[in-house]
C-alpha cells in the first residue's frame, strides 16, 4: 500500500523509473539472446526432434501474454477501487506489448502445430480459441482507449472490461485439462514436470528475458504516456489562457 | 506413399523470425514513442513561460510532495 501511495506521484514515477526501463530493456534483449542460441544448439527431442526447439520463443510468448493480462488486470483493480493514476496508464502501457506476446504466440504454435499436427489451426481446440479470444480482447480494450471522448471515462470503461476479460485466464490456463483438445497439456512448471536441464535452461532463460523485455518496454512506455499527459495539460492551459 | 518432409529447419527459422522481429519491433516502437513524447513535452514547457514546476523529463523532485497525483498536477 505505501508503495502504490508512494507511486501515485507521477515526479516520484518518473523519477525512480528512468533506468530501470532501459536496464530492463537490455538486460531482457540480453538474456533473450543467450536463450535463442542456447535454444538453438539444444539437442533435438527424441519425439520432437527439431521442432521442440519452437518451443523456446512459443512458450515464454504464451506465458507472457497471460501474466501482462494479469498484470493488467492487477492495474486496473487499483485504478478501479483507488482511482490510482498511474494504474490506469500501467495497464494502458502494458496492453500493447501483451498483444504482441499473444500473436507471437499464436503464430509460433500456429507453424508448429502444422509440423506436429497437420494443420495451422484448430477451432475445435479450446487451448487454441481461448487464447484467440485473449487476443481480441488485448484489441479491444486498445480500442476502447481511443473510442472514448474523455480519458477518465476510457479509464473506466477499459478497467472494467479488462477485469471482465480476466474470466478467461483460467479458462486458458485449464482448457487442456477440461477439454478434449489437440494441444498437449503443461510440460514446464508443472509436478509432473520431466524435461531435462538441456531443455529447461533455455527454457527459462528465455523467459526471464521476455519478462525483463515486458518489464523494461512496460515502463518505457508509461513514461511516454506520463508525458503526454503533461505535454497535453501544458497546452490545454495555454490554450484556455489565449 | 505420400513423401513426409521430414527436415524442419525452415519451420523453425521463421518460427525465431517471427519472434524476434515482434519483439524488436515492440522495442523500437517504446523507444520512438519514447523519443517522441520526451520531444514534445520539452518543446511544450520551453514554449510556455507558465510552466514553473519541476520537469518531467528533468532532475527528480526533492523535498517532501503530495502522493495524491490530481493534486500534483493541479500544482504544476
Amino acid at each position: 500500500m505505501a508503495v502504490m501511495s508512494f507511486f501515485a506521484n507521477p515526479h516520484r514515477f518518473m523519477a525512480a523509473s528512468r533506468w530501470p526501463a532501459w536496464g530492463f530493456t537490455l538486460l531482457g534483449a540480453g538474456l533473450i539472446a543467450l536463450g535463442v542460441w542456447k535454444g538453438l544448439i539444444a539437442p533435438e527431442d527424441h519425439q520432437q526432434d527439431e521442432r521442440a526447439r519452437m518451443m523456446f520463443v512459443h512458450v515464454p510468448a504464451m506465458w507472457l501474454s497471460l501474466f501482462a493480462y494479469a498484470f493488467m488486470v492487477g492495474a486496473s483493480f487499483i485504478s478501479f477501487v483507488w482511482r490510482h493514476s498511474i494504474a490506469d496508464v500501467a495497464a494502458k502501457s502494458a496492453a500493447p506489448l501483451g498483444a504482441v506476446f499473444t500473436a507471437v504466440g499464436l503464430m509460433t504454435g500456429s507453424i508448429w502445430g502444422y509440423t506436429t499436427w497437420g494443420t495451422w489451426w484448430e477451432w475445435g481446440d479450446a487451448r487454441l480459441v481461448s487464447v484467440l479470444i485473449l487476443f481480441f480482447i488485448y484489441l479491444g480494450y486498445l480500442a476502447v482507449w481511443q473510442a472514448m471522448e474523455t480519458p477518465q471515462k476510457a479509464a473506466r470503461a477499459a478497467a472494467i472490461l479488462c477485469l471482465v476479460g480476466a474470466v478467461n485466464l483460467p479458462i486458458i490456463h485449464f482448457s487442456v485439462e477440461w477439454f478434449a483438445v489437440l494441444h498437449q497439456k503443461s510440460t514446464f512448471l508443472t509436478t509432473d514436470d520431466r524435461a531435462t536441464a538441456e531443455f529447461k535452461i533455455p527454457m527459462y532463460i528465455s523467459a526471464l528475458g521476455y519478462l525483463a523485455l515486458f518489464g523494461g518496454l512496460t515502463l518505457m512506455n508509461m513514461r511516454a504516456e506520463i508525458m503526454r499527459i503533461r505535454t497535453d495539460m501544458i497546452l490545454q492551459r495555454r490554450q484556455a489562457a489565449d | 506413399m505420400p513423401v513426409v518432409d521430414t527436415d524442419y529447419s525452415a519451420y523453425v527459422t521463421i518460427t525465431y523470425a517471427i519472434a524476434l522481429t515482434a519483439l524488436a519491433g515492440a522495442g523500437l516502437w517504446s523507444a520512438l514513442r519514447l523519443w517522441g513524447a520526451r520531444r514534445r513535452l520539452d518543446e511544450a514547457e520551453k514554449s510556455d513561460p507558465s510552466t514553473t514546476g519541476p520537469s518531467m523529463t528533468g532532475p527528480p523532485m526533492t523535498g517532501p510532495s503530495t502522493t495524491d497525483s490530481s493534486r500534483q498536477e493541479q500544482s504544476d
